[in-house]
């Protein structure tokens, strides 16, 4: 322990005395086998991005239906409503669970699974979206994997591409909250650093609108009730089996030979 | 040799002389319990192993573990027998798998005796040095030094030997195998051997000598394995002694029984398993999550981020993931580390050196990090940097090269490094909480990530004992899961599909030039009956309008090239393209400097006026194609491929474009992951999309081409992968 005392002394002079004690952010001395401590790891901080999206995943889970592919996001380019935006196409019968956004601007009228904005700083933004499923009468929990946070290079044949970074962790998270349009009620994208999950019960509906937004300043919802972290939600062993043999037999159930899955009805 | 293999399949499946007793070794370890080291016969001839040794069990036996001595040169390492299992004996059989590890000068003594005289005089023992055979008895010694097959080093042999006292012929016989096609057999007269032995100690893997300090002769101990030990009370036959060789060489018993394999699960339960076998991982691609399987049971899994490679040309076991400088992953559950837990990982050294200074196993969203690595002036150290923002360092081998394995053992505060199953040294530091990141840190996530090859991460809700973690080197090194059972690696050139389930698939063989049916492509590995079980739909296409349909194939219906398929199944099944000829990736103007293939697509047979709607029922403006990925590695990125529309190539986006119209730049794979029953379970992603959009081996892909296509020859360049 004294040895550690005085070494931390002379860390501290050498530091001092040199003026520039963090010109690599880092400050540590060879001790050989010994323990070293060092001045810090210096964290970078991350900052809001203009090029991110998010991934709006919707779970029916006492039926096993989960769909991932909605996208939302900014970019900096001017043209990334026109060349972003991906269109939907109609449910193709039977059980289904789609996030659609409907008649967004820039795009001609239609369901569109990928929806991006022309980044504005300081400028509030909303997309609008629609949960819909086959069952009126269904417990939908809806949640998101983070912040995909975008970094456009050209590559090497001149296209513009992106290197993606997924935080859980990106400030713009607090200025993100998603609004139940029926309701009216307000769920921040996160809760103490923890991704959140909204559940809700579809009455007598097979869809129900929503609206992401981010505001210009942190959101600053009281903890909802309801709310739920998307990532602390951990099945036991035993009930991922049970789920799986839940799935199972549902699909044996449900199966049908002689009927492949339709992709646009046929005439 | 017909001769020889006639007679070895009429060999016995018993032998005559009663066993005395019976060491299989295949406890998860030893350290010096009473009766730890277990005689399977009723005789209870239990024994243990010196406790200031470092004696233990390791999972690469002859059978399942066996008994692993004097890795570290320490000369009190050996397993202390009953002295009664040869005292008063005038004739006995000993049989035992050796596997030296050590210098050919090595006495190696795999058995010796002594009476409690205080000299060093030895009663009776046996050793192996080069290719030579010794026993001594009382001073006088005899050794087989012409035997055809030696002992060879770093491989199991089969040892045998039987001894008779003068009484009985006097009569020192060696059998022993290593390996080759049949057993050599030798006997010498030992005239020494005049009466009953008459012993006090009786000792596996050291020279037990009464009249040294600690009761072992120095340099007289064995180094390597010693597994499947028996002592018989009389002579063995050569004969049956073939038999139990035979028996053994295959891992079986001698009544011809394959034992159980050996689960050694550590006393700490396991949290997560990432084994890195998974084929390919898709970076978040085409929005698929979880891409990075967790192997306990507890579903932790994780999506890769960027650019990981699975590597099954450099791995530890299996396959491994290579990264590069920017690469990590989420895991899509966190899991949480309390005060006390363990990870285990092997990792390449050195690491790529990117131009970063951490290169961090992973991080919690906040403060504190999985343990670390810094470069710095090309000194490689690790480190802990706790949940307080507290940071040290220590060091670790910087000569260490190739895969090494790594375990942290993390306890209140204090974390303990040991590589390849020994302890290194120790930071008073730990760290807890939900593991967000893994491979890189919050701190910076494209900045810090660990830049090399990796395999085999696993956590344990607890801290591992040093047995443990060397239980999980040995079996890992020996190719074997963390707990001493066998793995199976994955095949990447088949693919599954689930009972109940539909798949649109994609057949990466080269139809063109060597056709095949759907009976040669699916009905050499389906298990089920065709029709009943499973079956095979192709898409068909309207020539008077833009409808398509469903036609079910017959075995005997040729498949297309490069056109998707939807195989359905009741059954859990696999399927493989091995008797079919890979594809020759002969097209011309190719987006990727590797090669592309061109695949056919089916224009639309109707241009609906500007005017026109889409019915949106496929009798409308477009033409929705099934296409069929013809890769089998790896994925491609749909960016590369190009649409080729009267010779003319275009990019999925210029395709679109509203000066050519010829198809939507986007595509729709049909991706139903574990939990999603439904048959609607289709992606959509285009060559702009951000996070990729990628064709998968063995699946299929819908394409949208337009009225502008009608009267062109339209095809799809897909790049080689």
């Amino acid at each position: 322990m004294f040895r550690k005392k005085i070494f931390i002394v002379f860390v501290g002079i050498v530091l001092l005395l040199s003026g520039c004690s963090e010109s690599d952010g880092y400050s540590t001395s060879t001790v050989g086998d010994t323990e070293e401590i060092a001045v810090k790891k210096a964290p970078i901080i991350e900052v809001a991005p203009s090029n991110w999206y998010i991934r709006v995943v919707a779970e029916d889970i006492s039926r096993a239906l989960k769909t991932e592919s909605a996208q939302l996001g900014e970019l900096e380019s001017n043209n990334a409503t026109e060349k972003h935006t991906l269109k939907a196409l109609a449910p193709f019968g039977g059980a289904y669970l789609d996030v659609v956004f409907t008649n967004p601007d820039g795009v001609d009228a239609g369901e569109y699974k990928v929806n991006f904005h022309t980044y504005q700083e300081y400028v509030e933004d909303r997309w609008a979206f629609t949960v819909k499923t086959d069952d009126d009468n269904e417990t939908i929990t809806l949640y998101w994997r983070g912040l995909y946070v975008l970094d456009p290079y050209q590559d090497e044949q001149g296209r513009e591409r992106y290197k993606e970074y997924r935080s859980m962790t990106n400030p713009l998270l607090k200025h993100m909250k998603l609004v139940d349009t029926a309701t009216g009620t307000e769920y921040p994208a996160v809760v103490g650093g923890i991704v959140q999950k909204y559940s809700f019960e579809l009455i007598n509906s097979k869809a129900r609108e929503f609206e992401w937004v981010v505001t210009v300043d942190e959101v600053n919802i009281p903890k909802p009730v309801a709310s739920r972290s998307a990532s602390r939600i951990v099945l036991t062993k035993e009930e991922i089996v049970e789920r799986k043999v839940d799935v199972t037999q549902r699909r044996a159930e449900q199966f049908d030979l002689s009927k492949p899955p339709m992709f646009i009805e046929q005439k | 040799m017909k001769i020889l293999i006639s007679f070895l399949l009429c060999l016995p499946l018993y032998v005559n002389a009663a066993k005395i007793a019976d060491y299989h070794m295949d406890e998860c370890s030893w350290n010096g319990a009473p009766d730890e080291v277990v005689d399977s016969t009723a005789n209870a001839n239990h024994a243990k192993v010196d406790i200031t040794g470092t004696t233990t069990t390791a999972p690469d036996g002859q059978i399942n573990r066996a008994g692993r001595f004097n890795e570290d040169g320490v000369v009190n390492s050996a397993v202390a027998l009953p002295a009664s299992i040869l005292d008063g004996k005038n004739e006995f059989t000993f049989t035992t798998w050796l596997n030296l590890s050590g210098q050919t000068g090595d006495k190696n003594t795999f058995l010796s005796a002594e009476k409690n005289d205080g000299s060093d005089s030895d009663e009776i023992l046996f050793r192996v040095s080069g290719g030579t055979i010794t026993m001594v008895y009382n001073g006088s010694s005899k050794s087989f030094t012409n035997l055809d097959a030696s002992v060879l080093f770093n491989q199991w042999s089969f040892l045998a030997l039987s001894v008779k006292n003068k009484t009985l012929g006097s009569e020192f016989c060696v059998t022993i195998n290593s390996g080759q096609a049949s057993t050599e057999y030798q006997c010498q007269s030992i005239t020494a051997f005049s009466s009953a032995l008459n012993i006090e100690h009786l000792v596996l893997a050291q020279d037990r000598a009464g009249g040294e300090a600690n009761n072992f002769f120095p340099g007289g101990d064995l180094n390597g394995m010693m597994d499947e030990v028996k002592f018989y009370d009389s002579v063995v036959s050569q004969t049956e002694l073939r038999g139990l060789y035979d028996q053994e060489v295959q891992g079986k018993y001698l009544d011809g029984t394959t034992p159980p394999s050996i689960s050694c699960t550590p006393s700490a339960s396991l949290l997560v398993d990432y084994r890195m076998d998974e084929c390919y991982f898709l970076g978040g691609a085409n929005g698929v999550n979880g891409d990075v399987i967790d192997s306990s049971g507890n579903n932790f899994n994780a999506s890769s981020v960027d650019r990981i490679d699975s590597d099954d040309t450099d791995a530890k076991i299996c396959r491994s993931g290579a990264f590069d400088a920017n690469s990590y992953a989420v895991t899509d559950a966190q899991f949480t580390l309390g005060a006390n837990w363990s990870m285990s990982i092997w990792l390449k050294f050195p690491f790529v050196q990117t131009g970063k200074l951490y290169y961090i196993l992973g991080s919690y969203p906040s403060r504190g990090d999985l343990p670390l690595f810094r470069y710095r002036n090309n000194v490689l150290e690790w480190g802990v940097y706790d949940n307080a923002g507290s940071f040290r360092l220590n060091s670790i081998d910087n000569s260490l090269t190739g895969w090494h394995h790594l375990v942290f053992v993390n306890q209140v505060g204090n974390t303990d490094l040991y590589v390849d199953g020994n302890f290194t040294n120790s930071i008073t530091l730990g760290s807890s909480g939900d593991v967000t990141y893994l491979w890189t840190s919050s701190d910076d996530l494209g900045g810090q990530s660990i830049a090399s090859s990796l395999d085999e991460m696993e956590f344990f809700d607890g801290t591992l004992s040093a047995d443990e973690i060397k239980n999980i080197y040995l079996g890992e090194n020996s190719g074997l899961n963390y707990d001493g059972t066998p793995r199976d690696c994955p095949s990447c050139d088949s693919t599954t599909i689930s009972a109940h389930t539909w798949e649109l698939v994609g057949i990466p063989a080269d139809l063109r030039i060597d056709p095949k049916t759907v009976d040669q492509i699916f009905g050499d590995d389906m298990q089920g009956i065709f029709n009943t079980d499973w079956r095979v739909y192709k898409r068909t296409y309207s020539t008077s309008d833009n409808s398509s349909g469903y036609q079910q194939l017959a075995l005997n219906d040729q498949l297309s090239f490069g056109e998707g398929y939807w195989l359905g199944s009741s059954l859990d099944e696999r399927w493989d393209v091995n008797n079919t000829t890979v594809v020759n990736y002969d097209g011309s103007n190719c987006p990727t400097a590797a090669g592309c293939v061109e695949v056919d697509l089916t224009p639309v047979s109707l241009n609906f006026p500007p005017s026109g709607t889409d019915a949106n029922d496929g009798s409308g403006l477009y033409r929705y194609f099934y296409s069929g990925f013809v890769g089998i590695n790896k994925p491609v990125d749909w960016a590369d491929c190009r649409f080729v529309i009267g010779g003319v190539s275009y990019t999925p986006s210029q395709a679109e474009d509203s000066a050519n119209d010829f198809a939507a730049k986007q595509i729709w794979l049909y991706n139903p992951n574990e939990a999603t029953a439904n048959p609607n379970g289709y992606t959509t992603c285009d060559d702009t999309t951000p996070g990729g959009c990628k064709l998968l081996p063995f699946k299929g892909f819908v394409v949208e081409l337009h009225g502008n296509t009608k009267g062109k020859t339209v095809k799809l360049l897909i790049p080689k992968e």
